[in-house]
């Protein structure tokens, strides 16, 4: 079940994204949903407030963003704490994975 | 209530027959599907009895067992205090998790777990059998830990460390005291739920007395030396609220002596203090349904920080404030991150799904006053003995007005998203 699960999240992003099938190559979006369970907890489908909704975000854009918190480039010590312990595979993860949902209306 | 369907309740009973054949081979295996049950649902049983119903996609039947029918959060029950939020924004219904994700919610208490049937036992007297147990009950309160406080007396002087109506009685205590009168805090000693959260309370207590009432005074007789985020609190007091707090740690009182509900008089060591309002806050231990269940080493349940595993029964998991989650702080941010650890390892166990490395997070905003925002939060590991450190943060003092009202506004985002993200 797990080998068909880990296949059916692929097929699903690949259809979605076509072009991004580079980033998914590198990405592993099953691992990707694993870690994203640490944003969600203020990161929903819907913005709330003011922090920012990440579903459906570009994975480029996506991965940019979180090296810059990783090297404090960018303001705010939770993000920077959030990306300071990822590595570049945990990055490339989590956006192949973020790039897959509905981004908010 | 009861939604227990029979089979579950039927397979619950003829698991005891059951378990011989099957003992080694998870349920999979066996072409069962497998059962889940939450036992409370707070911070960490909503998330893990919706995570495991979501991330399993049907393939676990999950049923959370929770008393009360609204849970009412503790976080941002300060606010509420502050008058900055209303009682209902705080308060949640389990709609969502049973509409959206088929968790079967029964409003009953655990009264009793039997590990080796694997069966935890209702109010009711049913028996629902389960694969995995999930056990989040929060803490109870040791009321013999203050002189003179009780279970029965709680009313006159709030403790209001579980949410609800007790934090609404000690509201509308504040706002009925004589002009000039005197609120007094007793905080906790350690270990406690939400470290600064004593510290927020009288901070939001403040932000009211200082508009309705200005000449009240508030004293804190702490059994503590020092405490969390003390260099913001106490910076943000004076900044604020000039004059109104006093803190006194129990170097300086000596600590509570006794307390006189029917006077409402306070002893210690230095003074007796007349309270026209108070709210005296016991030292804590795990819910009651952990000692029952032999998961407890004195208070609390040590666990294995990879799964959230107990030590004492490896298909019981214990979340949130009621487990030793050593360098984790016991909050809300922190049981919603154990769960999510659990509900992978519990999925894992079960169905064969992957399994990665566990990783744990936690951010602790406080309210000192309106717009006026800090954080203290970290990310951690499992060692192999306990939960580690990997990183922390907190806010730092003299900060501009600027980022601490973005601080704020980012607490008020936090508990809109932890909050779907438990009940949604
Ligand atoms: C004043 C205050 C402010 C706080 N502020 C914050 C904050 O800003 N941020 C933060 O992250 N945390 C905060 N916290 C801490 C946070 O509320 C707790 O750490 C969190 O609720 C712990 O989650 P839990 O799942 O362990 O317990 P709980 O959320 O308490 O949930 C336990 C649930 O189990 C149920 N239960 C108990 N016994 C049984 C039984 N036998 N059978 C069935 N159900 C049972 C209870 O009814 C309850 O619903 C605050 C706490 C307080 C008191």
């Amino acid at each position: 079940m797990c080998v068909v699960e880990t296949m059916r999240v692929a097929t699903v992003a690949l259809g979605y994204l076509g072009v991004m099938s580079s980033v998914l190559a590198d990405g592993d979006p099953e691992y990707g949903q694993y870690l994203s369970s640490e944003c969600v907890t203020c990161h929903q489908a819907a913005v709330t407030g003011t922090i920012p909704s990440i579903h459906g975000m570009q994975a480029d854009g996506f991965i940019t963003m979180m090296k810059l918190y990783r090297s404090k480039q960018l303001e705010n010590r939770t993000m920077q704490t959030v990306a300071g312990r990822l590595s570049d595979e945990d990055i490339a993860a989590l956006a192949a994975y973020f790039s897959t949902l509905d981004p908010p209306d | 209530m009861t939604k227990i369907d029979r089979r579950t309740f039927t397979t619950g009973m003829i698991g005891l027959g059951a378990v011989s054949a099957g003992l080694s081979l998870p349920a999979y295996a066996q072409g069962k599907k497998p059962r889940v049950v939450v036992i409370g649902g707070g911070a960490g049983g909503a998330t893990a009895a919706r995570y495991i119903a979501k991330d399993s996609k049907g393939a676990i039947d999950v049923t959370l067992i929770e008393p009360t029918k609204k849970y009412y959060t503790c976080f941002f029950s300060n606010l509420y205090l502050g008058g900055i939020h209303d009682y209902e924004y705080i308060g949640h219904t389990y709609d969502g998790l049973a509409a959206n994700h088929g968790v079967n919610v029964i409003h009953d208490w655990a009264v009793g777990v039997d590990g080796a049937a694997k069966t935890v036992e209702l109010g009711s007297g049913v028996k629902v059998g389960y694969d995995r147990l999930v056990v989040a009950p929060g803490i109870d309160l040791k009321y013999g830990s203050v002189n003179g406080y009780s279970i029965d007396t709680q009313d006159t002087m709030p403790h209001a460390w579980k949410s609800g109506t007790q934090v609404a009685l000690l509201k509308s205590q504040v706002e009925n005291m004589r002009e000039g009168g005197t609120f007094v805090m007793v905080p906790p000693p350690n270990p406690f739920r939400c470290p600064p959260g004593p510290y927020e309370r009288i901070s939001m207590i403040a932000h009211i007395l200082s508009k309705t009432n200005p000449t009240a005074k508030i004293i804190v007789l702490d059994p503590k030396e020092k405490f969390s985020k003390q260099a913001l609190f106490t910076e943000g007091w004076q900044k604020h609220y000039p004059d109104m707090i006093e803190w006194i740690p129990a170097s300086i009182s000596g600590g509570v002596k006794n307390i006189n509900m029917d006077t409402m008089e306070i002893e210690t060591d230095i003074d007796t203090f007349k309270a026209d309002a108070a709210s005296v806050v016991p030292a804590q231990k795990a819910g009651v349904i952990c000692d029952r269940a032999g998961l407890t080493d004195g208070d609390w349940c040590p666990i294995v920080p990879a799964t959230m595993q107990s030590r004492a029964d490896e298909n019981i998991h214990v979340l949130g404030d009621a487990s030793v989650a050593s360098a984790m702080p016991k909050s809300g941010f922190s049981a919603n991150s154990h769960a999510k650890v659990a509900a992978m390892a519990i999925r894992g166990a079960l169905t064969g799904s992957k399994v990665f490395d566990s990783r744990f997070a936690n951010t602790c905003w406080s309210l000192i006053d309106a717009n006026d925002g800090v954080k203290v939060g970290a990310n951690y590991k499992a060692g192999a003995e306990k939960i580690e450190v990997v990183d922390e943060f907190i806010s730092k003092t003299e900060e501009p007005d600027a980022l601490r009202k973005a601080t704020y506004e980012e607490s008020e985002s936090w508990y809109t998203a932890i909050t779907a993200d438990m009940f949604s």
